[in-house]
């Protein structure tokens, strides 16, 4: 019976297989072989063209349904979608944008390849490159040396929740023309008598030129902050790998929801800012600078869809939700911790009872 | 024919009476001030005019004063033989006089004598006469260095006459009190009472401690007034006139601390502003009396201060000790640098935030620059005061202008 749902088994043993961000290899923790992702594609193009055909058809019959029940007054949840896991046959359910997630039954990796096939073919991947011990070892250096950080948040506080996540993220080329205006001035003083003098120049200086711009990462998940995928940045572009299914067991993946347009916006402006800041670094030798006319103009329509590797952590402290990111491929973990303000004015008046000591002896016996 | 006679006779007498006031006044064909410059007032030429008039019929010599524009001769000396020849200057059996002449083109004072006037000039000394007037002429007080130069030429003539062989020291005598209050601040027993302390100070350390108020001083600085006052009024002890004087005007409400001669070794210019701490609390609330008591106090003590060896200075300051204020304000600057870590430490927690460069994704080759123009305008200047007070206070010592004076003022 055709599926919709796949998972890679062990051609040995016919135990799940894991992409191994250690190795780069899918793994069996069975029996221990592993394959590379080429022989695992090899074994199961077949399997995984039938799924996505098999999706094809569950979602037509899914959205003739809903129309029904439409029809008939009841409602349902459009973003919900259910399906069986191929391992055990547990009946379960997903969201509309998750193409790779795990059974919470029997924990075997499932992908659901029509999400990731057609239109929301992902042209590249960036492999995980850090697992989930390294997400947590990197999650407690991010609390150490953090002197406000309130000691049961760190001593207390257990991780929810972790896992790694292909994100959907679209890479704008683009390139910028443009040309400022600005307002220098350099300034000098010096004394004459009991006058301080002061010589002000003013300067107009302009700067022109064009910039090119590649892969600038929007993050294409709605369900991902937006900040927090911004700060993992730069991911290395080096490493971007034709997109290949065999990529995401042992992984979530989720398909795009944010249409390009939309993200293409957010580039634009970055490539636009960005611009003028390698304008405004041409100009040196002044006291001040200000921009008084002109912009920078972004032109480009070239643009690539990648699935990059995060893990997300997620802990609950004090009835408020704390959400790490890190980086899967360099590691690079970032997210808001909680303040302690007994810590904060604890030092607060520490220090300036220290610098009040130092300002007094120094006041007393130096000066 | 007796009545004849008794007529010719009572004729021959009122000539004998007449002749020598004639003799005087006509022998001589100008007034013993003149000033074809035009650097004194009408006011000022005329009480010179009396002064000169004076002194020349009490010692019978011809005292003159006189500006020319240039030298209405080749030479200075043949210009000096002229002017006094020219106008019969001379008086007396020996024909004497005395005449100081300011010629304008050439910047130059001169100063001549004949008769009786040359003993006094050899006993004295032409620097006797000249010094102290130059410094006043140098300041564009051309009266008063002619009034300083009538003023030792008396007391010069007085002591010659009086048989002293030797020149004695020109001191002339205060004529006002340590302590005047033409502002009206103080009652009258206030007065006598610090006017009292201020004469022991002033006669313990012989440097005369004087404090004056006025309501404004001729719509002059503060600085000039009191130098106006110390000489009107004769300020001063000593060889130097020494002198600390406080002037308050109150129409600005202006401070000055005067120094001069032995006192500006006890008064720095950083010791007078430590000075001035002393009397800034009491008169910020109207206490003048207990503001010049505790002035006086500290006079005092900054005199004994330099009697043991260590005038109050940048480097030896025993007023150095931190006040109630002083803490406030260094625990108050204390609290930036605290607040400022804290907030760094604060602003570490955190890190999720969205970025606005994409310089990651600029490739190798970089900016493409096709436009690159700087182009001058213009310049301003702009001049703000700033007095150098800092820079006295770093070196220590005092600063005095051309007249000797050191000064410190400020509003009170």
């Amino acid at each position: 019976m055709a599926t919709d749902v796949t998972n890679y088994q062990c051609p040995a043993c016919i135990a799940p297989l894991r992409f191994s961000s250690d190795s780069g290899r899918l793994e069996c923790d069975y029996c221990g072989e592993s394959y590379t992702v080429e022989e695992v594609e090899k074994f199961y193009a077949a399997k995984a063209e039938s799924a996505a055909a098999a999706y094809e058809k569950k979602i037509d019959k899914f959205e003739k349904k809903q129309q029904e029940m439409a029809a008939e007054g009841f409602e349902e949840d459009q973003n919900l979608i259910q399906f069986n896991c191929p391992s055990c046959g547990a009946e379960l359910i997903s969201d509309e944008t998750t193409a790779a997630t795990s059974c919470p039954y029997c924990g075997n990796p499932n992908i659901i390849p029509g999400k990731l096939s057609g239109a929301f073919k992902p042209d590249y991947v960036i492999p995980f490159k850090f697992d989930k011990n390294e997400a947590i070892k990197a999650l407690k250096k991010h609390y150490a040396k953090k002197p406000l950080l309130p000691s049961a948040f760190s001593k207390q506080n257990h991780i929810k929740e972790i896992k790694g996540v292909y994100v959907p993220f679209w890479l704008f080329d683009c390139d910028t023309q443009g040309n400022c205006k600005y307002r220098a001035t350099t300034s000098r003083s010096w004394r004459e008598g009991d006058y301080i003098c002061t010589e002000t120049k003013y300067y107009d200086v302009e700067r022109g030129g064009d910039l090119q711009f590649n892969n600038i990462p929007v993050d294409a998940s709605s369900k991902m902050p937006d900040e927090h995928m911004e700060s993992i940045e730069p991911f290395d572009y080096d490493e971007l790998k034709e997109f290949s299914l065999a990529y995401l067991p042992g992984f979530l993946a989720d398909k795009f929801d944010v249409d390009s347009e939309q993200c293409r916006v957010r580039a634009f402006k970055r490539a636009e800012l960005t611009t003028e800041q390698e304008f405004l670094n041409t100009i040196s030798g002044y006291d001040s600078v200000t921009k008084v006319g002109g912009g920078v103009n972004v032109t480009g329509q070239d643009k690539k869809y990648g699935l990059l590797p995060v893990w997300m952590l997620y802990t609950k402290w004090q009835n408020k939700d704390f959400l790490f990111a890190m980086n899967g491929q360099t590691g690079k973990l970032i997210g808001d911790l909680p303040i302690s303000w007994p810590k904060f004015f604890g030092y607060f008046a520490g220090l300036w009872a220290a610098f009040s000591g130092l300002f007094i002896a120094l006041r007393m016996f130096v000066l | 024919m007796k009545r004849i006679l008794s007529i010719i006779v009572t004729v021959l007498l009122l000539a004998c009476l007449i002749t020598p006031a004639l003799a005087y006044s006509s022998e001589r064909s100008a007034a013993l001030v003149v000033d074809e410059v035009h650097v004194f007032s009408e006011s000022e030429t005329a009480l010179l005019l009396e002064k000169t008039e004076s002194l020349s019929q009490k010692y019978d010599c011809d005292i003159v004063v006189y500006t020319s524009p240039n030298y209405p001769k080749e030479t200075e000396n043949e210009s000096l033989d002229y002017i006094l020849s020219q106008n019969n200057y001379g008086s007396g059996e020996q024909n004497s006089a005395i005449m100081f002449v300011y010629f304008e083109a050439e910047r130059r004072v001169a100063l001549m004598t004949q008769g009786f006037a040359e003993e006094v000039y050899t006993v004295y000394g032409l620097d006797y006469f000249l010094d102290d007037p130059i410094v006043k002429f140098n300041e564009g007080l051309w009266y008063k260095g002619f009034d300083l130069y009538l003023d030792k030429l008396d007391f010069a003539f007085s002591t010659i006459l009086s048989g002293e062989k030797s020149p004695g020291e020109y001191k002339k005598e205060k004529t006002a009190d340590f302590v005047v209050d033409e502002a009206g601040i103080l009652t009258e027993e206030e007065r006598i009472k610090l006017n009292e302390k201020a004469e022991a100070i002033s006669a313990r350390f012989n440097s005369d401690v004087v404090l004056y108020t006025v309501q404004q001083y001729r719509g002059m600085s503060v600085e000039e007034g009191a130098e106006i006052i110390y000489e009107e009024n004769n300020y001063g002890a000593g060889d130097d006139r020494s002198v600390i004087m406080l002037l308050l005007s109150f129409a600005e409400r202006d401070y000055d601390i005067m120094a001069r001669g032995y006192a500006n070794n006890v008064f720095t210019d950083y010791g007078k502003e430590r000075l001035s701490e002393s009397f800034k609390p009491h008169f910020k609330n109207d206490k003048w009396y207990k503001g010049f008591d505790a002035y006086l106090d500290r006079v005092e003590e900054f005199f004994e201060y330099e009697q043991k060896g260590t005038p109050v200075d940048v480097k030896s300051d025993p007023y150095d000790v931190m006040t109630a204020k002083d803490y406030l304000i260094t625990i108050g600057i204390a609290l930036i640098p605290a607040l400022l870590i804290v907030l760094v430490m604060k602003s570490q927690m955190k890190s999720a935030v969205a970025q606005d460069m994409a310089d990651a994704y600029i490739p190798e080759k970089g900016l493409n620059l096709t436009v690159k123009t700087d182009r001058y305008l213009r310049k301003d200047v702009s001049r703000t005061y700033s007095p150098r007070k800092s820079e006295s206070k770093g070196g220590g010592g005092t600063s005095t202008n051309s007249g000797g004076f050191s000064h410190s003022s400020g509003k009170f």
